[in-house]
């Protein structure tokens, strides 16, 4: 377990480097009078101390506890739907509209992460649709997109 | 039973294409058909979000239709403007045509994703707001010539508060600075209210601020102009004399608000808009509440109009880049 | 007493029934506005506009006003119930309140939050009318390097901000920082990691990341494997404060009111870090800080009254000076301005029944706001009875439409997505989001302060040390991040020691 903690700093370590190269890139300026850089590069290198630091903590002391074995199974599936179930509802909004985005989301997301039948799926998917339709289209007449079908 | 269905179908789609193209064919007859979503490119509450909500109402009772105000606020309005004009030209998405983000922003900001030239549909300016230098009512400059002849003799010693970076006052500053011969030091705020607060504050000399952001400390007595950015004096504050009068008339820029769309926009719904804008703003009711706001002038010019004004402006703010202060 | 004569003439117009009306409407709308994350009063406000027209000058106010308490109380519903914090401000209710619900105390902790929202708004209201116009011309002399001063100052109580290892959350304050930094440079107009982004313009959405980090992760966390457990205990414990609730949050509720009137009525001052600084007080007073974190109603209680008199506290400005401090006070000035109203000192002498008005109707809103909610809260309880399998799914689509809603953006649902990733292996690693956030706001807000006093110095760095009020607040800083190491020297080597 303590070698996350190794990969964790070793990732801020580069996160920061990168940082304080493109910090430097936007010109540092003098302290008298700092460019856009300065600030950036002044975050990146606290946080290249301070990575460090963890870093060789985190090689000279082993973890002593150990982690509880895990119950269930680790469903990173589930995970990964779920972002990309986001990821796919954002592009596709403006192009086929919020109520039927909002209907395959639902619908989708019942049936995977957590399985249901198809009905609970279909029928929760239409309850929220029309929850949301009201909410965010009637009450609160935001503008969220309508899509190629007009709706 | 199949060759009826067959039938039935083909009607059906016969029906569908001749309504899509008579639809289609009837577009400027009948727009706007469904509400048409005018981008204001800032976030709400500020001064142009004020001005579009006070009078879109008005201006869509004159062209029959529903205006939905959507705000895109980021990049000094160059978000919100760059989504309208790059969409579609189906005359549904249009925006809030501001100077900043069509005239300055394209020369001071690197990478803005359109041509104020080539990708905008002009359609109508609705007004101006005038800009001016404020100055604390006990400050010892009660002339612009006083602050010039002091600036003259302590370079970079005087500290301007200046509302927004690439912005309409951040020119006229840098203007002034040439026209003047002095240099006065730039200190860049978020808004104008920021800018207000510090001058009060006595944390600045000087403020170059809109006229709508330090009006009602004018009318307590916090704060004087010493001159103000417009062709004629203003009609709330006769007693501040212009830039013009002063001699500085090239410092003297204002901003303007007003209408405008993606290239390719039908020159039939760009007229709709001309003529119902026109009406409105001859409204004296509207007029009333353009002036409340303070320092905000109507200012009906057509799209060619428009056109022409701000090109000519995105042609001085290139010749004057160099001179701005914070830009090396 | 003058004032209190005023004071009833402004009751006489609040109560009158229409009035009344706006203001319950006002509540309603404001509280609804507030419940759905990414849209915040400032929009409800501006939607509403043009109905302003129609509405006589005292109740449009009073409406506004009722928006504006209503949004911030609907914002806290959010963060305790589904830990998605409905504006920024209300983070800091998710650390404690959202494990309050999940401990079945969600009742509780929306009344508390009521409560004590209430009995701040009351008490500030008071303090606002008698020390207004004083407190205004204090505020008038903090310029940037006052505001530097004291961000730093804000920055250095992270140190009590952390539950857990001190060096991971310092890396999450420079992560902040550098996240912060992401946008058109306001100085220069230089872009600054942006890579061509026209949503990145404007640097990193605060709400999206917010969402992300709190809303989504929460989400992740509690999928990634079956659920035998409810997520939400079932059985309710009581569904309002009970006594030992009230004895614990009388100290938080009134420092909370002070620190969030007092850090309010600076201009500009982000109404989020009145809510930080209250929760990081009652961590250092409590017996049992590291409870903190875990559902201690003090977290809920401080913080709560901080934001709700750091709301009033933003009033001073505008209606002493005519000054907006904000998108939502910018909207009241606007509002009040088409009426031909100029806020400011003469808003007294012309128009007393407007100002007077407004005060009573902000007494007014703050009772109509505990009048409506408290019966909502077993409304909203019921909400966490939906079986999680569904309601999973709900939170998610709360979460987009949050996001999207703030700038009618797609990309800004794709920030809150990888903030919503960052945020779940922050969670696995042992990494605080709140510092993250708190450094995500203060960030720029310093960085601005810091440019802006060089500027007006010609580079001195005397400036910071020659003026009275930024050398105290920059003393103040040195101290309390020197004080772990004389102090307790022990628990800071024991975090060391567990960030490793």
């Amino acid at each position: 377990m303590g070698r996350i903690f190794f990969y964790c700093n070793l990732f801020w370590l580069l996160f920061s480097v990168l940082t304080c190269v493109e910090a430097y890139r936007l010109r540092l300026g003098t302290i008298n009078n700092p460019g856009p850089g300065f600030f950036p590069f002044g975050a990146g290198l606290t946080m290249l101390i301070l990575s460090l630091a963890a870093l060789f903590q985190s090689m000279a002391r082993k973890k002593k506890v150990e982690k509880a074995i895990p119950q269930q199974p680790f469903r990173w599936w589930n995970i990964v739907i779920i972002l990309a179930a986001i990821t796919a509802y954002a592009f596709s909004l403006e192009k086929i509209g919020f109520l039927i985005n909002t209907f395959l989301f639902i619908c989708l997301l019942l049936k995977v992460v957590e399985p249901q039948t198809w009905k609970t799926a279909i029928i929760g998917g239409l309850i929220t649709t029309i929850a949301a339709n009201l909410v965010f289209n009637v009450i609160f007449q935001t503008q969220i997109p309508r899509g190629i079908f007009g709706f | 039973m199949k060759k009826r269905t067959v039938i039935r179908k083909s009607f059906i789609l016969c029906v569908t294409l001749v309504c899509l193209l008579w639809v289609g064919s009837s577009q400027a007859q009948d727009y706007p058909r469904s509400p048409v979503q005018i981008v204001i490119p800032f976030g709400p509450g500020g001064l142009t979000d004020i001005f579009w909500r006070s009078t879109s109402e008005f201006i869509a009772s004159h062209i029959k239709g529903t205006i939905v105000l959507v705000n895109k606020p980021g990049g000094g309005g160059v978000v919100g403007t760059s989504f309208a004009v790059n969409a579609k030209p189906d005359g549904y998405t249009l925006v809030s045509a501001n100077s900043d983000p069509l005239t300055i922003s394209p020369v001071f900001t690197p990478n803005v994703p359109y041509d104020p030239e080539k990708d905008v549909t002009y359609i109508a300016k609705l007004a101006a707001m005038a800009f001016g230098i404020a100055v604390l009512n006990d400050s010892p400059f009660k002339t612009l010539e006083e602050l010039v002849a002091f600036a003259k003799a302590n370079p970079k010693k005087l500290k301007s508060g200046v509302m927004g970076v690439g912005s309409t006052p951040h020119t006229i500053l840098g203007v002034f600075n040439r026209d003047a011969k002095v240099d006065i030091s730039y200190i860049p705020f978020d808004s104008g209210g920021e800018t207000v607060t510090n001058l009060l504050g006595g944390h600045t000399d000087l403020a170059v601020v809109s006229m709508p952001s330090v009006k009602s400390q004018i009318l307590s007595g916090k704060t004087r102009m010493l001159a103000v950015c417009s062709p004629k004096r203003l009609p709330d504050f006769p007693e501040f004399p212009t830039m013009g009068e002063k001699g500085y008339k090239k410092s003297s820029i204002a901003t303007g608000v007003g209408l405008a769309g993606p290239k390719g926009l039908a020159p039939a719904i760009v007229s709709k808009w001309e003529e119902a804008i026109e009406t409105t703003l001859k409204d004296p009711k509207v007029i009333a509440i353009i002036e409340k706001l303070g320092g905000v002038v109507v200012d009906f010019k057509s799209g060619e109009g428009y056109k022409k004004e701000l090109l000519a402006d995105l042609a001085t703010f290139k010749e004057l880049l160099p001179t701005l202060p914070g830009k090396k | 007493m003058e004032v209190f004569k005023d004071l009833l003439f402004g009751f006489g117009v609040v109560l009158q029934p229409m009035n009344l009306l706006y203001c319950f409407f006002g509540v309603l709308i404001g509280t609804l506005v507030g419940v759905l994350p990414g849209v915040g009063p400032a929009a409800a406000l501006s939607l509403l506009l043009p109905v302003t027209f129609y509405v006589p000058p005292v109740s449009t106010i009073i409406l506004l006003a009722g928006i504006t308490y209503g949004a911030m109380y609907g914002g806290s519903t959010t963060s305790i119930l589904l830990n998605i914090p409905g504006e920024a401000a209300s983070v800091v209710t998710c650390l404690d309140g959202y494990q309050m619900a999940r401990k079945g105390r969600a009742g509780p902790a929306l009344g508390i939050s009521a409560f004590g929202s209430f009995i701040a708004g009351t008490i500030t209201i008071f303090m606002l009318i008698f020390l207004a116009p004083p407190l205004a011309n204090f505020a008038l002399k903090f310029g940037p390097p006052e505001y530097f001063a004291l961000m730093v100052l804000g920055l250095s109580i992270m140190v009590y901000l952390a539950s857990g290892s001190i060096v991971n959350a310092l890396i999450m304050v420079c992560f902040g920082l550098i996240l912060g930094t992401i946008g058109l440079d306001q100085m220069t107009g230089v872009p600054r990691f942006i890579y061509k982004s026209t949503t990145l313009m404007d640097g990193i959405g605060l709400i999206q990341v917010v969402i992300g980090l709190f809303g989504v992760s929460e989400v992740l966390i509690n999928v990634e494997r079956t659920f035998k457990r409810e997520i939400f205990e079932t059985k309710m414990k009581g569904l309002l404060p009970n006594r030992e609730d009230w004895r614990r949050s009388i100290g938080p509720i009134g420092r909370g009111t002070v620190i969030g009137f007092f850090l309010g009525i600076i201009p500009g001052m982000s109404v989020m870090i009145p809510t930080f600084v209250s929760y990081v007080v009652e961590k250092k007073l409590s017996k049992y800080p590291e409870k903190f974190g875990t559902g201690m109603i003090e977290g809920v209680a401080g913080p709560e009254s901080a934001n709700n008199a750091a709301s009033t506290g933003t009033l001073v400005p505008t209606l002493s000076l005519g000054i907006p401090t904000g998108a939502a006070t910018a909207l009241l000035l606007g509002a009040l301005m088409i009426h031909g109203l100029r806020p400011g000192p003469l808003l007294i002498q012309e128009a007393p029944d407007v100002f007077w008005g407004l005060v009573a109707s902000l007494y007014a809103g703050n009772v109509m706001l505990l009048v409506l909610n408290l019966p909502l809260i077993g409304l909203w309880v019921k909400i966490l009875k939906i079986p999680y399998h569904f309601l999973f799914s709900l939170i998610l689509l709360l979460c987009i439409v949050g996001s999207y809603i703030t700038n009618n953006n797609a990309y800004d649902v794709i920030i809150m997505v990888i903030f919503g990733f960052v945020g779940y292996l922050m969670k696995k690693f042992d990494y605080e989001a709140a510092p993250l956030v708190l450094a995500l706001v203060l960030g720029p807000m310093m960085e601005k302060a810091f440019r802006r006093s060089l500027m007006l110095s010609d580079g001195g760095f005397g400036i910071f040390f020659t003026r009275p009020i930024s050398a105290s607040f920059l003393i103040m800083a040195l101290l309390i991040l020197l004080s772990p190491l004389f102090l307790k020297r022990t628990r800071l080597r024991e975090n060391l020691r567990a960030g490793g």
